[in-house]
This record gives C-alpha cells, sequence and structure tokens, in this order.
C-alpha cells in the first residue's frame, strides 16, 4: 500500500459520502415534510408554509384515523396478505425459476417466455373480474394470496440470480446424488436468500399498498385493507369539502384537512414497511453470505 | 457433464441407473414448473379472451358471442384522432428514451452504495433512498409546488436572493424543460428503490474475485469497474431489455398530476391520450383494442431487440 | 451469525402460522355475524311477519359507513313501517365507479334495487336486460310515484328506455330519486363571493359588472397586502393545473346570465331555450371569462400561480385568506372558518349580487326528473317489496324521514309546524358522526325528493334546515351586515328578481348519442379549448389578446365547432316534438 495509491482512494471516499449524504437530504426530506405537516395543528399545516418545523403541534389526524372503524380488523387483513402473500410468492416464483433455469425441461424457453409476456398484456378490467369470480375469488381472502403465487418480474429476477452462481455446487450436490427438488431446497434456496430477500422486500410492499383487487371485488368490511379504508375516508373528507349547499350542519369539532389527513395516511402506511425494511435489509447488505455458505 | 458422460460410457453398469435417475429428475422438474405454467395460463391468459370485446360493439351484460361484430372498426378509431397522435407519441417516446438513458443509475448507486464500508451508515442511506418510492404523486406534487411556486416558492426565494435570477421562474409551467423534468421526477422516485435489486445482485459476484482482484493489487475502484461492474451486467442487461418493453408505458399516475394546460403539449403521453379520449367516450370496445394495440407493441417490441441482440451477440437475453 | 439466521427464519414461520390461524378463526367469526340476517330471509316463505331482506346499491354519501345491514332509528323505522331489511351497498368513489358497475352488470350480479352511476350507462342496462319494467308494479304498489311524481314517469318512459340502438318499448325502467331543486335559500350555489369587510372599507365602490370588480380587487391587494401570516394576497386565484380547472373561467360566467356550458363549445340559454356557440361568438360568456381572467392577469390581480395550481393547493391558498374573491361557498368557506376561529368574525366574504343587470340568472340546478337513477334488477326475487321501497322513499313521508329523521325522536310536530329538537341540532353540530349514529341525513342521497321541494302537509320546505327560522339562524356577521346593506334578510333574497333561477336540466336528456365523426369533433375541440384558453389567459397586452382570440375562433371552427353545434341545434329541433 503506497500513498499514491491511498489519496485518490480516499478522495473518492470522501466525495462517494458527500453524495450520498445528499442523495439522502433530498430523499429524506419530503418525508420529514409529511411527518411534520401530519403532526402540525391541520387548519393551520392547509395555509401551507410549512418547511421546516411543524405549525403547532396536534395528533388530531392520528387520532381521527385510529378512530376509524374497524381499522385494527384492516390493518390485519392488510399484514396478513402482506405476509402469507409474500411467502407464497417466494415459494411458487423461486421454484419454478429453479426449474426453468434447468436445461433438461424441455419447452423452459416457451414457457419463460410465455410467462415473461404477462408483464406486458393487460386483459382489462371486466374480463379480470369474470375470470376472479369465475374462480371464487370473489369476497374471499384467496383474492389477496393467489394471483401473485406467480409475478413475471420477480421470476426474471430470481432466474438471472441463480444463472450466475457458480454452477460447481450445484453439480457436486447433483453428483453426490441429489434430487432436484432436493437441490434446490438445501442448495438453491439458501444461495438465493440475498435475492428473495429483494423479491419479499418487493412483495411485500405490493401486497400492502394494493387496494385495487379490495375496491373491485372484496365488497364485505371483512376483507377491507387498509389503504382502502383510509383512502375512502379521505374521499369523504374531500367530498365533504366539495357539497354545495349543504353545508348546513358545519361540524366544528373535525379540524382535519384532505391535505393533513393524505400526509397522515402516509406515514401510517409507510411507517411498518421501514420497520420491516431492516429484517429484510439485511439478507442483502452483507456479502458475506454466499461466503458462509460456501465455507 | 462430460464427465458424466464418460462415466456413462465407461460403466454401463451404471447407466441404468443414470437413465432412472434422469427420467425421476425430468418428472420432478415437470411438477416445478408446469403446474406453475398452468397457473400462469389461468390467471394471465384466459382473461385474454376478453381482448374479443375489441372486435365487436361490446355491452356489459351481453355474451360476446350475441354481440355486433365490428372487425377493426375499434383499431381504426384509435388512430382516427388523428393530428395529436404524432405528437404524442413524440412525447412518450421521448420520456421513454430518456428514462432509458437513466437506466444504469440505480446500478451506480449500489455500486456507490457497496464502497461505503460502515454498515450502519450504508443500511441507514439505503433505507432513506427508497423513501420516495413510497410518496403518493398527488403528495409529491404538493412538495413540488410549494418548492417551485412563483410565490414563495423555496427554490424561486433563494435565487431571488442569490440574484441568480431576477424573475421568479416555474418549472412546472415549463414547456421546454418537461421532458427533462419529468425524468428528473421519476429517477429521484426510483433510484433508490430500483437499487435494492442491484445490492442483491452484488452479493451473488464470487468474493474470490475480489480476492484475485486485491492479489494483483487493483484498487477499489478498479475492482468496482473490473469485477463488479460485469458481475452486474447480466441483471442490468435483463432489466434494460423490460424496460425497452416499456417504452410505451408512462407513469399515468406522474402525468397525471404534472399535466397543466401550459405544458400539456409536451407532457401528454400515449397513457394520458388513451384516458383523454376513453373517457370522453365511455366505450369499454375501444379502451380494449387500445390496451391490445399496446401489449403487442410492447411484446414485439421485447422480442425485436432481443431477437436483434441474439443476432449481433450469439446469446439472447431471454 | 448463523443462529441468528435461523431464529429470524423462525420467527418468520411462526408470524405466517399465527397470522393464518387467527385470521381464519377471525374471518370465520366475523363471517358468521355479518351472515346472521340470512338465515332469517330463508325462513320468511314459513313465516310472513319475518322481514325481507333486499339490498340495495346506492350512490355516496356525504358520510361514508360501511356496507351492509344499519342500525340507526331511521332504518329501524323503514324496517317497521314496511317489513324490509336493507342491506345498503353505498358506491365508494376511491376509484372507478362506472368500471365497477360495468363489472357487476357483465358478470350479472346486481343487487334487487341497483343503482346507475353514469347517464352513459343507461341504454346498456336497457341493451342488456338487467332491469325490470316497473309499470305493472306502479300500479299495484307506487301510488305515491304516479301521485306526486308523474313526470319521473312520464320522463322515464320517454327517454331512458332506450337501448344502444335507440329502440324502447315505451315501458318504464328507471327512477330517479332525489334531483328536484335543492336550492339553500339562504345564498346562491355560484356568484362573486366578495371579501365583504375590504369592500365596505373602501366606501363601497361600484360593482355593477364583472369588470368593475378587477380595480377592486387591486385595491384590495393595497388595502391587505398580506395575509394574517404575512403571505402575499391577490385579488383572485384558480386551480388551472387541475383537469377541471377551467370550471371558474367558463361556469361562473354562464350562470351570472343564466346560460349553461354545454360540452366545450355550446351555450344554453334556460329562458329563452336556446343553444348557441360559444366557441365561435366573441361575445359569448365563455370568452367573457377568458378575457376576464386575462385582464385579471394583466393588472397583476391574478396569482401567477393559477397556472399549475391543483384544486388543493386553492383549498389552502382560501384557508390562509390569501384571496378575496371566489365564484362559490366552497371556494371560499376554508377563509370564512379561518377568520372564525381567529376571532375575527366581523371578517369574511359574502354573496354579491349579479354581476349585470339582466332579469336570468342561474341559481341552482333543477332536476324534475330526479338525479339518481335506480333500476329493480332482474335477479331480484322481490320486485313488488322493492317498488314499495321505492314508493316509500318517494312520498313525503319517506323523503321527510331521510332527511330529518324520525318523528318524535328527531322533530316534532309544534302547533302543526315541524320543529327539529334542540339536541339534533347540537348534535350535528358538535359530533362528527351524529348523522351515522342517528340516520338523521345519513341517506340523503336515496331520499326520492330534493331538500327544497314543498312537503303537502306542511307546506314547508321538505328539508327542516331549509325552514324560514332555521336558516335565519345559520346567518353569519358578515351575512347579516351584508344582507342589511342592501336591505335584505337573507343574501339569496338579492336574486329573488331573476326570472327562471332553477336550471332544469333535463332538456337535453332524449337527445341520441354524438355519431363516431361528432367524437371526434368534440375530442378535438375539447382537447384544443382546454389547453388554449388557459394559455390565452397569459398574454401580455389586449392587442394581442383580441389577434390570439380571433386565431382560436378560426380554428375552433376548422376543428368543426359550428358542426357539432348545428348538430345539437336540428336535434333539439326534433326534441322539441316529443318533449314534455
Amino acid at each position: 500500500m503506497n500513498l499514491s495509491r491511498n489519496l485518490p482512494q480516499k478522495l473518492f471516499d470522501i466525495g462517494n459520502h458527500l453524495f450520498l449524504m445528499f442523495l439522502v437530504l433530498i430523499c429524506i426530506y419530503p418525508f420529514y415534510y409529511i411527518f411534520i405537516y401530519s403532526i402540525s395543528i391541520p387548519t393551520e399545516a392547509a395555509k401551507g408554509g410549512i418547511y421546516l418545523v411543524p405549525k403547532g403541534f396536534s395528533l388530531s389526524n392520528y387520532l381521527q384515523l385510529f378512530k376509524l372503524n374497524g381499522i385494527v380488523h384492516a390493518f390485519f387483513i392488510s399484514a396478513s396478505r402482506a405476509v402469507l402473500g409474500t411467502a407464497v410468492t417466494l415459494f411458487c416464483t423461486s421454484m419454478f425459476a429453479y426449474a426453468l433455469t434447468k436445461s433438461t425441461l424441455k419447452y423452459r424457453k416457451l414457457m419463460y417466455r410465455v410467462t415473461l409476456s404477462t408483464m406486458y398484456i393487460n386483459a382489462g378490467l371486466i374480463p379480470w373480474y369474470i375470470t376472479m369470480k369465475t374462480l371464487g375469488l370473489k369476497d374471499n381472502f384467496l383474492l389477496y394470496i393467489l394471483p401473485s403465487a406467480i409475478i413475471a418480474f420477480f421470476l426474471i429476477l430470481i432466474k438471472t440470480y441463480i444463472e450466475q452462481l457458480p454452477s460447481s455446487l450445484e453439480e457436486s450436490a447433483m453428483m453426490d446424488g441429489g434430487g432436484v427438488f432436493q437441490i434446490y431446497i438445501q442448495i438453491i434456496l439458501p444461495l438465493c436468500v440475498p435475492v428473495l430477500g429483494v423479491v419479499a422486500i418487493f412483495s411485500t410492499v405490493n401486497q400492502w399498498n394494493t387496494w385495487q383487487d379490495n375496491f373491485f371485488l372484496a365488497g364485505s368490511p371483512n376483507l377491507q385493507t387498509l389503504q382502502l379504508l383510509l383512502l375512502s375516508y379521505l374521499t369523504d373528507q374531500t367530498s365533504n369539502l366539495m357539497a354545495i349547499g349543504t353545508n348546513i350542519s358545519k361540524v366544528t369539532v373535525v379540524e382535519v384537512t384532505p391535505s393533513s389527513i393524505r400526509m397522515t395516511i402516509t406515514m401510517i402506511v409507510t411507517l411498518p414497511i421501514l420497520f420491516v425494511y431492516p429484517l429484510f435489509q439485511r439478507f442483502f447488505t452483507s456479502g458475506m453470505l454466499l461466503g458462509a455458505v460456501k465455507g | 457433464m462430460d464427465i458424466v458422460h464418460n462415466q456413462t460410457r465407461a460403466n454401463p453398469a451404471t447407466c441404468i441407473i443414470k437413465m432412472k435417475r434422469k427420467t425421476k429428475t425430468g418428472l420432478v422438474l415437470w411438477l416445478m414448473s408446469i403446474p406453475f405454467f398452468v397457473f400462469v395460463m389461468i390467471f394471465y391468459f384466459v382473461p385474454l379472451l376478453g381482448w374479443s370485446m375489441a372486435f365487436v360493439r361490446y355491452i356489459p351484460g351481453v355474451p360476446i358471442f350475441e354481440s355486433h361484430f365490428v372487425g377493426f372498426k375499434y383499431f381504426k378509431a384509435m388512430f382516427s384522432y388523428g393530428s395529436d397522435l404524432p405528437r404524442v407519441i413524440a412525447n412518450t417516446l421521448a420520456m421513454g428514451f430518456l428514462s432509458i438513458l437513466s437506466a444504469p443509475l440505480p446500478m451506480v448507486l449500489a455500486i456507490l452504495l457497496s464502497e461505503v464500508k460502515r454498515l450502519k451508515i450504508k443500511k441507514f442511506i439505503q433505507t432513506t433512498v427508497a423513501l420516495p418510492n413510497f410518496i403518493s404523486m398527488i403528495i409529491v406534487y404538493s412538495i413540488f409546488f410549494s418548492f417551485l411556486s412563483v410565490d414563495g416558492g423555496f427554490i424561486n426565494d433563494i435565487l431571488l436572493k442569490l440574484n441568480l435570477i431576477d424573475k421568479p421562474t416555474n418549472l412546472l409551467a415549463n414547456e421546454g424543460a418537461t421532458w427533462y423534468f419529468q425524468t428528473f421526477v421519476g429517477i429521484w422516485k426510483g433510484v433508490g428503490w430500483g437499487a435494492i435489486i442491484y445490492l442483491g445482485a452484488i452479493t451473488a459476484i464470487d468474493p474470490q474475485l475480489y480476492d484475485a482482484a486485491n492479489v494483483d493489487g487493483a484498487s477499489r475502484f478498479r475492482q468496482a469497474l473490473h469485477v463488479t461492474l460485469p458481475g452486474l451486467m447480466p441483471t442490468f442487461c435483463v432489466l434494460l431489455l423490460l424496460g425497452v418493453g416499456n417504452l410505451l408505458s408512462s407513469n399515468f399516475e406522474q402525468v397525471y398530476v404534472f399535466h397543466n394546460a401550459i405544458v400539456h403539449n409536451k407532457i401528454e403521453t400515449l397513457d394520458y391520450y388513451t384516458y383523454r379520449i376513453g373517457l370522453v367516450n365511455f366505450d369499454f370496445s375501444l379502451s380494449t383494442a387500445i390496451g391490445v394495440f399496446k401489449s403487442v407493441t410492447s411484446l414485439t417490441l421485447l422480442f425485436l431487440v432481443n431477437l436483434i441482440i441474439k443476432k449481433i451477440n450469439g446469446h439472447s437475453i431471454i | 451469525m448463523a443462529k441468528i439466521k435461523k431464529r429470524g427464519w423462525i420467527l418468520f414461520l411462526s408470524l405466517i402460522v399465527l397470522l393464518g390461524t387467527s385470521l381464519a378463526s377471525g374471518c370465520a367469526k366475523r363471517e358468521k355475524k355479518a351472515a346472521e340476517p340470512m338465515p332469517t330471509a330463508a325462513k320468511e316463505e314459513v313465516k310472513m311477519e319475518q322481514p325481507i331482506v333486499l339490498t340495495m346499491s346506492t350512490p355516496q354519501f356525504e358520510k361514508s359507513f360501511q356496507a351492509g345491514f344499519q342500525e340507526d332509528p331511521v332504518m329501524k323505522e323503514i324496517e317497521k313501517r314496511l317489513n324490509i331489511k336493507l342491506n345498503i351497498i353505498p358506491a365508494n368513489a376511491v376509484s372507478d365507479i362506472n368500471a365497477k358497475f360495468a363489472a357487476e352488470l357483465a358478470s350479472g350480479e346486481l343487487p334487487d334495487i341497483a343503482w346507475a352511476p353514469s347517464a352513459d350507462l343507461y341504454n346498456k342496462i336497457i341493451s342488456a336486460h338487467a332491469a325490470v319494467p316497473m309499470d305493472e308494479l306502479l300500479e299495484k304498489y307506487g301510488q305515491d310515484i304516479l301521485k306526486r311524481t308523474p313526470y319521473r314517469v312520464e320522463y322515464s318512459r320517454k327517454f331512458l328506455g332506450k337501448d344502444v340502438d335507440g329502440n324502447s318499448d315505451g315501458k318504464m325502467y328507471f327512477l330517479g330519486l332525489r334531483g328536484d331543486s335543492e336550492a339553500d335559500p339562504l345564498q346562491v350555489q355560484v356568484g362573486p363571493y366578495l371579501r365583504y369587510d375590504l369592500w365596505e372599507k373602501l366606501g363601497f365602490p361600484k360593482l355593477e359588472t364583472m369588470d368593475d370588480y378587477l380595480p377592486v380587487l387591486a385595491e384590495m391587494m393595497k388595502l391587505e397586502p398580506k395575509n394574517a401570516d404575512g403571505k402575499k394576497t391577490y385579488g383572485v386565484t384558480g386551480w388551472f393545473g387541475d383537469v377541471w380547472g377551467d370550471w371558474a373561467i367558463n361556469a361562473p360566467f354562464g350562470m351570472f346570465e343564466g346560460k349553461a356550458q354545454i360540452g366545450t363549445w355550446g351555450s344554453w340559454d334556460m329562458v329563452k331555450k336556446q343553444y348557441t356557440s360559444s366557441l365561435t361568438d366573441p361575445d359569448s360568456f365563455f370568452w367573457k371569462g377568458v378575457a376576464w381572467f386575462n385582464k385579471a392577469n394583466q393588472m397583476g390581480v391574478l396569482d401567477p400561480d393559477s397556472f399549475t395550481m391543483k384544486w388543493d393547493n386553492y383549498l389552502e391558498k382560501a384557508a390562509a385568506n390569501r384571496v378575496f374573491l371566489g365564484w362559490a361557498p366552497w371556494n371560499i368557506d376554508g377563509g370564512n372558518q379561518t377568520f372564525e376561529k381567529n376571532g375575527t368574525p366581523e371578517k369574511g366574504f359574502f354573496q354579491m349580487p349579479a354581476p349585470n343587470d339582466l332579469d336570468q340568472y342561474m341559481v341552482s340546478f333543477e332536476q324534475p326528473q330526479g338525479a339518481q337513477m335506480m333500476f329493480i334488477s332482474k335477479k331480484s326475487k322481490h320486485p313488488e317489496k322493492a317498488m314499495e321501497l321505492l314508493n316509500f322513499l318517494i312520498s313525503d313521508e319517506g323523503t321527510e324521514l331521510i332527511l330529518n329523521g324520525v318523528k318524535g325522536v328527531h322533530w316534532d310536530e309544534v302547533d302543526g309546524k315541524p320543529q327539529v329538537k334542540q339536541e339534533v341540532l347540537d348534535g350535528l353540530k358538535n359530533d362528527p358522526d351524529y348523522r351515522i349514529k342517528s340516520g338523521v341525513y345519513k341517506y340523503h342521497n336515496i331520499a326520492g325528493r330534493g331538500n327544497s321541494v314543498i312537503n303537502e302537509k306542511y307546506n314547508t320546505p321538505i328539508y327542516f334546515m331549509y325552514l324560514p327560522d332555521v336558516v335565519k339562524t345559520r346567518l353569519t356577521t358578515v351575512q347579516k351586515a351584508g344582507s342589511a346593506h342592501f336591505g335584505e334578510v337573507l343574501p339569496g333574497d338579492l336574486y329573488k328578481d331573476k326570472k327562471e333561477t332553477n336550471f332544469d336540466t333535463s332538456y337535453t336528456t332524449g337527445m341520441p348519442s354524438l355519431t363516431d365523426g361528432l367524437k371526434e369533433i368534440d375530442t378535438k375541440l375539447t382537447n384544443y379549448v382546454k389547453t388554449n384558453q388557459i394559455k390565452m389567459i397569459l398574454i401580455k397586452t389586449d392587442k394581442e389578446f383580441e389577434a390570439e382570440k380571433a386565431k382560436f375562433i378560426e380554428e375552433a371552427k376548422k376543428l368543426g365547432a359550428d358542426e357539432i353545434v348545428k348538430w345539437h341545434q336540428e336535434e333539439l329541433v326534433k326534441l322539441k316534438g316529443q318533449s314534455l
């Protein structure tokens, strides 16, 4: 190690850190803005001009939302679909992806390409609605789980990842007499932990944020997701403001505004993700996993 | 594989066992793929029967085969709003190409992140840069508005105070800057989230390669260039190709919220255009026709580029 | 390391199991509860006194509630009177309700009584044979409908029964609920809403035309250059960045003259019953609006951010009282509330007299044919019960119940006149959930009639909040001062001399839908107008404006503006032969 080699390296490190810090700043600020907006006094915040500190302090937004009828159940439904849906996606998609990497599998290219096409095709609402209903998924919790068992994008990620893995491990396992399924479980899955971590966080967030299936196909309050419940409340607030000529019984108690509710909803739905994210993060942050498995 | 073959040839006794295992392997592989493929067919391709709606005058509640057949009428109708279409397609392609140009950015960010050695800092940065992904477009707009507004907007205030400008500018109503500004918004929102994929892919790179590079005395920058970057290339190529397939789709929500009359001529993309004409007409057949058209073009584009790459490179990406 | 990893997986797996099992049990339990009324429905044939279960999809309500059977006193009253247990499914406007309805129609699962969310769907419902003809049921179960709203029946038979090809069997398939006029006697729906206290300070300068407003607004900006928080104020601002941002440019200027905008190209004069082109006539209200905003911009009275603002941004500025003129109560309500809260109720907005001396003005929309179109589904097992319910909703008693609550519980009859109980007034004012709990005004959108219909029994508005005594209690300090200045009791009285104040929107119904060629013109024209009228506001000089206006008119003609107006005029003439 000589100095001439160390200096540019140091400069790069400093530059890199500075750049990343700048990035962090422009990415974290909007979120901070949403946070201080959500804890400001809503009517004060509604006048605009919030930059660094909240305008007054009030938890009325949060209280208002937490008071919503059925919010605990809705949270429960959303969490369940996130966890169960992701588990199903991980299991099915990774197995399919592994099978598709095997050159001995007939028609594998065809199957891969056909599956990949699903990223670009859209049948439209009515055919989708009728299909789901015919499959018995209308007003059924499985509606949230089953359709996402195979997601083309995740399939591509996992397959690409598996193809990159050093083939020696798999070959030696094969030589030892391991069956395909056994190898998938014992060798491939542990090796795939980083990409499965990536897919898991993507899938969890997707599941957590999706409400369209709920809106169109699950009318029962038992199946209401958190997102739809909160969005319904938001539409309520907005339409209340727009109701012409019916502001007769102006309720003076609630002092939330559509904007303050929108900000608070963002906080409420994002915070759980932020708590879960680090759990997945360590699967793909430390580069030691591959080494650990190998050793 | 060669070794296996040699062995089988050399030892006919084990040949039968190997054969048996091969058929068993084949069966297991079928079991590991066919059910999922059937699943894909049911959930994604059976609904495509609904594409027939594009060829009849569809009325919800009236069975397709009782509907009036009209041929390609709705496909023709799609193009009959003529004069707008070239402009709309130009906008879509321009913003599509800009977003393809920005495709390497998540990868670059992932490499830069991997250069941060303190794990806690790294995790912190990783988490925060992903945050914009969770902010709904409506809020994104209200934040951009409060920063960019002519009257009391943060950016204008600073620029005015620094005497960099003498009159407030309004980026949100700047027709010329629309394509670049919208690309920037897209990057800002997606780069940190997109980097996650590459962070996962980096872990797949064989650590021995780094060790070897270290022995050769390669600097960390050189390691990034010669080990990390090539290691990420397969993932990058696939994602890039997928992006090409998406050339005609834009982020509808983003266009919708940033749309205003002043920038209309530059911001209107195909998705917004179909929304606009669909909304007016309330026509299920027409909107299906548009969906069919988009799906077919995207897939054609995707497999065409894939084919070209195969011709040049010898092997295809997908 | 490995240990931690293992533990993580175990944790993850056990979480899944935990969630899975509790979910299964939780759902089962809840479902049981929800499914309870079902057995009663099944038994109903054995024991006739068991209530009949009907499902009904409805429009969105002002305050939403969860779908299902409701337990409030109003619903109990309906159950008691009609022996119907109503499973109510309100629309949820979170996403596209029309698309959802279309999907339900396509898959054939409509409730007993269904609400058609858009006029574009009526003919599709007929073509799909999804609705039951009501004619025979009307004779047996619909006496109040026939007696109180014969027009709705006629109208429905004549105009709403057509299939997609325009054929009709002359039967009645839809019944309109709500509609009529919902005009609040307190103030008009659209008018110049001005900062009254500043106008008073300026010594009540003359405001006879909209052009008079511009210099006054400029004066106001000098008088109060900053709001209470030190932010710059403007005479007027807009939300042109939103999809409906052109509303403020077109709608109010039309209503001032008693005209409505049809599409983006036409103008309907409700008194003269005339249909004219609004784009190609340089003196139309359309051009008055664009020119007014252009002048406002030239004078610096218009907020420069108007062009990129969304409705949300507008609301912020209005609530911060950074604007002096609005067009409707919902434009300026936030500002009034802020003044109230800051302890300055003497400041605020007042609805000024009409900015012209015409004798016509559009105070509110009127829909004698009903606003919310309901039909009885072919799948319904109890069409006669459904008819009974619809009949009740239309009757005075039903509308009265939905809008004001149960007699004896929420209001009393005192000296032959209805009187709302004080606790109801207090509840509405102080408890945001009062409507949901009490049922009062909870289902307002399925009341049969509009708020200002006259109740035959009491000879008063059917909505008791419109009773003269109640209206007076709602006056704010500014409204009292303003009305006194003009020598009236209510701001709404300023418009009492205008003729044909309610706009009847039924005149175009029965029009055939646009032909493909006209649809194309409509799309192109709308796009051109929506983009360019807003750009025209930015023009710097009057001379340039006139030149651009000439260009605009020429381009509109090229795009077929005259053609589409001509088609409408001809079709309207044809319609006159069969109009009611």
